[in-house]
């Protein structure tokens, strides 16, 4: 086995929680909005539905294939040459969204913080943590996750605690005044976020209770959607109509917090919350690349990938994103199409194609190896 | 021995890893650090308040009122010397033209020496010309830029804003400080460079500012401008702006002061307000109903009146209800008469009846002025003070 | 007693084949019957030795046979009234050793044929009688030498709770703790330890509570040692830690023997050394650094409250240096207007940046409490009055720092000084260091990327394969309890769990909470 140690369930479940929310929270409803706009909070719910969706395929995989991962069983499942594209694209769609992430990352801690800070200073060091994450491997990353859940949490409350004075939450209603058909297309941004569960196929192996988890997935999903769900209506009602101006309105929202004359420009706490997460996600991101791709190339070790696939994930990011608008574009357009098609494409090609192959195996009966 | 030859160089390897890179890297941030977006304080010129005004030739004119770290002398010397420095100087204004903000700001960046720090500034003045000339592309650049505040405070200043900035008060720091603790109070109006923004960002909705006025050495809030879409078209007096208010339910502290019978007055300081609108759209006629509760205590009496008296108290609540239906009245006339639709009567639309709103929200300017508002009002006098007798009267 | 059961290890004679080779054979020769001859082996080893001391003496007037003991190290007054005068009476027999033994009133004796095991008994301060005619010699145990009393603890005082500190003496510290536990179940592995040093070293756990898989790792670190001599506990703990490279303590050292009891207790296993008052306790985590004795001595609700306030003053410790540079470097529209208006006033003169000002201050900080603790105590408070001065109003009114930092310095030097454990208080205090250069280059990004690191150290630390955050990070919610709280005495029925093994787990019977009047029906 290529990672050695073992994490719980519930650590991966607090993993892709930690990660999927920090980001969530920050970037899902001023994207969502362009869209939804006031029904932002049934576009999230709808595209939570993929989430689960995500997480029962990914389960029921891991039962016909238990200890395998996605590059691993698809191989098996659609024949060495296919198998090898699936994982070829898994990988390079994993690297690509986590450039997105780390791109979003810098530009809002250039954007907000550090304006003169060069790009890649903030990327390069954001990247070396993680790469220490990572080498560490996946026990250390669901300890970290299990350390820095409850501060994202409390952290997190707290602001909502604090912005409660300034709300104005008249300013949700009316409910789909233009329909069904906003909420739906709102829903497609925020499938990015929840298809990313996609990655539980690949730490699912390295469960110690694989059986916990569907379970615990299924729950990370829903505490995922409150929390965004909870944001998108706490900046709609301070907001209203102007959400969709910002960038990063939940920034601008926390700084907006004054109690007392002290208690302002709280965007620090913010910013707490959304590096501690930016290292989870990306780390979780970067470790899934490193790993699949040492599985791709059939390695003992993953260790000597982490650094090269840091550094080419450095390249990629600026690469692919040369300035901030485009960044915003992509997440309408093709960045969109790209990854919830894979999102939703991968794991059903993937479920058919094993139902089959069980079916088969099964008139066959034992005459078929498991090793194709 | 040949073991520990190699231990050693293991251990040198090891310590290069753990402690040389550690200490270069951390001498490279030492030496690096001195470039990016690292201010020291000392290079700081810290904005409490930014005034625009109209220049000649269509120029702007920004200034800036900066605090004077030096003039103030903070006691850092003499140990627990700080606090009144008398007549001394606690900041100063410096203001430069240009063909917009961005570029009056690049002037007065030439005219410090110091880096201009707009993170800290809470009040935000605009003089009266340019704010009839349009505000809107200051605030673009406002919200753009990321520095000043989103909780800053916005004001028209009646005359130039920069005359504001320049007075000196007694009691706090600077100017822009007494007017930014004015605001909090909400006596008069309180609008936020956010409030502002999703104000002006709302088509049907008629941004107001609250108007600054400066007599004899004192700035204070009176009344407000009305802007419509982002230029000032008029303004209404501080009775009238009560009105608003209500209706906006953003009433704070007021002190209501009611005439029974022409005989005395009595007064009443207002704890908690609360104003519901609801809309109606009946048979084609746009009608808003204005729910407003209230609950006081009575403050002073000069009448002859038993405030103990429960009849009286009843008596005294429907004066106080009918006086505030009477403000709000003269402020939805003044509005209806301008078509300024400063109340977010059209949100209120807007949320109820989305359908109707949808075909008819473009003929809204038309809409508005006919629009009849009834008030409701739910007055309730909790505690007579503490005497109970008017001790004034024998 | 246990004083004669020794260990020998194997490896430990194959190292002093190799460097001292003449004596090996002397040293592993037995005892012959001739007394000349075994004294001159003794002589030949102990040449220059001034303290060893060869007595001769007849024994019944017919046998002549020697007295062989370190002066110093055995109790001299003893030796003639209960050794000396019983043999030298006239009608003494020295047939057999066990003739001899019977005629001296010493409880504690033991029979040794090597002179490997002369050296070792006289070193320990057992006397050894030689006689002619026999190759087996006679043991006896009177050990004396002059040692400390027991004290209280000076680095863990405690306000409430025992006052007995550990001393150099390692009987004298395992009767410590064998007053407190009584149960035979109390084990006392002895091992020596040390070519030269040879150091008596004691692993005491409870049998039944200690994990058999911990106590034999424990043993096999401590057989790979290899090492001249053992002066203090400190030696053992750098070379029995899980990762060397790490900044953190990984085994506990106390001078305390509740310490080590109640430890022993939740099934852990402590190593004593002789010559050293600190025990050490594996295996651990981050949070029983952060716990005193005292927290399990006072209410259970002061005892929380307490461990949040040090859970807090940790942060601060860690960050507060780091946190002021970010905020006046980087962020200054995080402070309340009035704030940095003060800030700015008193930082108006300060010829440094923000982040030197901090370095120095915390530097000085630092220098002054080491010297505090190294100097002698009549000279220490000299220190504090220019201490006072270097980072008090002096400075301030030199315009070499502002008064905010000088706030800063003294709530972290404070606050560090909340940590109850003094090796985690230096870890602490030195990682600030490299947080505060993050900080001044990354402002509060900066910041929270150390902190980042940090934990991933953390995470990825064991202590005797125990991983160091536990029970926060991997999460154990039965052993939370005594970490996030102090759970009261009554609730805590179940012992911590360290590694998937079977443990020991019900502490004490369920359902103690006191009620009220129950007891007087």
């Amino acid at each position: 086995m290529i990672e050695k140690r073992k994490i719980t369930s519930a650590q991966m479940a607090i993993i892709m929680y930690t990660s999927i929310t920090s980001t969530g929270i920050l970037l899902l409803p001023s994207a969502a909005f362009q869209y939804a706009k006031r029904d932002i909070w049934l576009a999230l719910i709808i595209g939570a539905a993929l989430g689960l969706f995500t997480v029962f395929a990914a389960c029921r995989l891991h039962q016909y294939f238990p200890k395998k991962t996605l590059i691993q069983y698809s191989e098996q499942l659609l024949g060495r040459f296919a198998g090898k594209l699936i994982g070829f694209i898994y990988i390079f769609f994993v690297i690509y969204l986590n450039s997105f992430i780390l791109r979003e990352y810098s530009e809002s801690i250039i954007s907000n913080f550090l304006s003169s800070t060069p790009l890649f200073i903030v990327m390069g060091s954001m990247v070396f943590v993680c790469s220490l994450g990572v080498r560490s491997g996946i026990e250390v990353l669901g300890r970290c996750a299990q350390i820095f859940m409850p501060v994202i949490v409390l952290l997190f409350l707290l602001i909502l605690i604090l912005l409660i004075p300034e709300l104005e939450p008249l300013n949700i209603l009316p409910v789909m005044e233009n329909g069904i058909i906003p909420p739906i297309k709102g829903s497609l941004v925020a499938m990015i976020w929840f298809g990313e569960y996609i990655l539980i196929s690949s730490l699912l192996p390295f469960v110690s209770d694989p059986n916990k988890g569907l379970k615990n997935g299924m729950t990370s999903v829903l505490a995922t959607l409150s929390a965004i769900v909870m944001v998108s209506l706490v900046i709609l009602s301070l907001f209203g109509q102007l959400m969709g101006d910002y960038l990063f309105p939940v920034i601008v929202a926390a700084r907006y917090i004054s109690i007392a004359d002290f208690v302002e420009h709280v965007e620090a706490i913010i910013m707490a919350i959304w590096v501690l997460g930016a290292f989870m996600k990306i780390s979780l991101f970067y470790y899934v690349t490193v790993l699949e791709t040492a599985q791709w190339f059939k390695l003992s070790d993953y260790r000597p990938l982490v650094f090269p696939l840091g550094l080419l994930l450095v390249i990629f990011c600026r690469w692919i994103f040369p300035n901030l608008q485009q960044l915003i574009e992509s997440v309408g357009l093709a960045f969109t199409a790209f990854s919830v098609s894979i999102e939703i494409g991968l794991p059903v090609l993937l479920l058919i194609s094993a139902f089959i192959f069980q079916k088969l195996r099964q008139n066959k009966g034992n005459q078929r190896n498991e090793s194709v | 021995m040949n073991q520990s030859k190699v231990s050693g160089n293991f251990l040198f390897n090891r310590l290069k890893k753990y402690i040389v890179m550690p200490l270069s890297m951390s001498l490279f941030l030492l030496v690096s650090s001195g470039c990016w977006d690292r201010v020291e304080i000392n290079d700081l010129a810290i904005v409490t308040g930014i005034a625009l005004d109209a220049a000649s030739h269509n120029n702007i004119q920004l200034s800036v009122q900066l605090f004077m770290p030096t003039g103030a002398g903070g006691g850092t010397t003499q140990g627990g010397g700080g606090g009144s420095p008398g007549g001394q100087q606690q900041s100063f204004v410096i203001s430069a033209n240009g063909v917009n903000i961005a570029d009056a700001v690049t002037n007065i960046e030439e005219k410090t020496s110091r880096r201009i720090f707009w993170g800290q500034s809470d009040t935000i003045f605009f003089g009266k010309k340019l704010a009839k000339k349009g505000i809107g592309p200051s605030i673009d650049f406002l919200t753009r830029y990321p520095k000043p505040r989103e909780h800053a405070y916005v004001f028209v200043a009646e005359g130039k804003g920069k005359k504001i900035l320049e007075y000196k008060p007694h009691l706090e720091r600077n100017s822009s400080e007494v007017l930014r603790e004015l605001a909090k109070k909400q006596t008069g109006m309180k609008v936020s460079l956010k409030d502002l923004a999703q104000m002006l960002s709302d088509p049907y909705e008629s941004p107001v500012l609250p108007w600054v006025k400066y007599r004899g050495e004192r700035a204070r809030i009176s009344g407000i401008a009305l802007f419509s879409g982002d230029k000032m078209v008029g303004r209404m007096n501080k009775q009238t702006t009560r009105g608003v208010q209500w209706l906006r339910n953003e009433i704070r502290t007021a002190t209501i002061t009611v005439n029974p019978k022409g005989k005395g007055r009595v007064s009443m300081y207002l704890l908690r307000s609360k104003s519901k609108l609801q809309p109606v759209i009946k048979n084609g006629t746009w009608e808003i109903i204005a729910r407003i509760e209230a609950e006081d205590d009575i403050v002073q009496n000069t009448t002859n009146l038993d405030v103990m008296d429960p009849k009286v108290i009843n008596k005294l609540e429907k004066d106080t209800g009918y006086l505030i239906k009477k403000r709000i009245n003269a402020a939805v006339r003044q509005a209806q008469k301008k078509d300024l639709d400063i109340f977010g009567f059209s949100d209120a639309f807007h949320r109820k009846y989305p359908s109707v709103w949808k075909t008819s929200k473009d003929r809204w300017k038309d809409i508005f002025p006919d629009v009849t508002v009834k008030v409701n009002t739910k007055v309730k006098i909790l505690r007579p003070g503490v005497t109970s007798k008017s001790t004034s009267k024998p | 007693m246990k004083i004669f059961r020794r260990t020998r290890r194997p490896r430990s004679t194959q190292k002093n084949q190799s460097v001292t080779i003449p004596p090996k054979n002397l040293k592993d020769s037995p005892l012959s019957k001739d007394l000349k001859q075994n004294l001159q082996i003794l002589k030949s080893l102990y040449t220059d030795c001034s303290d060893v001391i060869f007595h001769d003496f007849v024994i019944g007037e017919k046998e002549t046979a020697a007295l062989v003991y370190i002066d110093g190290l055995s109790n001299i007054e003893e030796i003639d009234e209960h050794l000396l005068e019983p043999l030298m009476k006239e009608n003494a027999d020295a047939g057999s050793i066990t003739a001899i033994k019977d005629q001296i009133s010493i409880s504690s004796t033991k029979k040794i044929n090597k002179i490997s095991d002369v050296i070792n008994e006289i070193s320990n301060g057992n006397p050894v009688i030689l006689v002619h005619n026999l190759n087996t010699g006679l043991a006896v145990a009177l050990p004396h030498w002059e040692m400390r009393s027991i004290e209280d603890p000076a680095a863990e005082s405690v306000v409430r709770g025992p006052r007995e500190g550990f001393v150099e003496t390692i009987r004298v510290n395992t009767s410590l703790i064998r007053r407190k536990i009584k149960s035979p179940q109390l084990k006392m592995k002895s091992m020596v330890i040390g070519k030269y040093t040879q150091t008596q070293i004691v692993i005491t756990y409870i049998e039944g509570i200690c994990n058999q898989r911990l106590l034999k790792e424990i043993e096999n670190r401590l057989n790979k040692i290899s090492i001249d001599g053992i002066l203090e506990s400190g030696y053992i703990e750098e070379m029995i830690e899980d990762n060397p490279y790490s900044p953190f303590p990984q085994v506990l050292s106390t001078e305390r023997p509740d310490v080590v009891s109640a430890n022993l207790l939740e099934g852990r296993a402590a190593i004593l050394v002789d010559g050293s008052p600190f025990a050490l306790i594996m295996p651990i985590s981050f949070w029983s650094l952060m716990q005193s004795s005292e927290d399990y001595y006072q209410g259970f609700i002061v005892g929380t409250t307490i461990r949040w306030l040090r859970y807090f003053f940790l942060c601060v410790a860690l960050l507060a240096p780091s946190l002021y540079v970010a905020i006046l470097t980087y962020h200054q529209e995080m402070l309340p207007t009035t704030l940095l208006l003060t800030i700015a006033q008193s930082r108006e003169q300060i010829p440094f940046p923000a982040l030197v000002e901090a370095l120095l201050m915390e530097l000085t900080f630092e220098a002054l409490r080491e010297a505090g603790v190294r100097l002698p105590k009549q000279v220490g408070a000299a220190v504090s009055i220019v201490g006072a001065l270097v980072i008090g109003q002096a400075a301030i009114q030199a315009g070499l720092a502002s008064a905010p930092m000088v706030m800063v310095v003294a709530i972290t030097g404070i606050a560090s000084f909340l940590i109850p454990r003094y090796s985690m208080a230096t870890s602490i205090r030195l990682l600030r260091f490299p947080i505060m250069f993050l900080s001044g280059f990354l402002g509060l990004t900066g910041l929270m990327l150390g902190v980042i690191t940090l934990v991933i150290h953390l995470c990825s630390l064991r202590s005797f394969g125990v991983p160091y955050l536990d029970p926060l990070g991997p999460t154990k919610k039965s052993s939370l309890k005594d970490v996030l709280f102090r759970a009261p005495m009554w609730s805590q029925t179940t012992r911590p769990h360290f590694t998937g093994d079977d443990w020991n787990k019900n502490r004490q019977a369920p359902g103690q909470k006191p009620h009220l009047g129950k007891g007087d029906q």
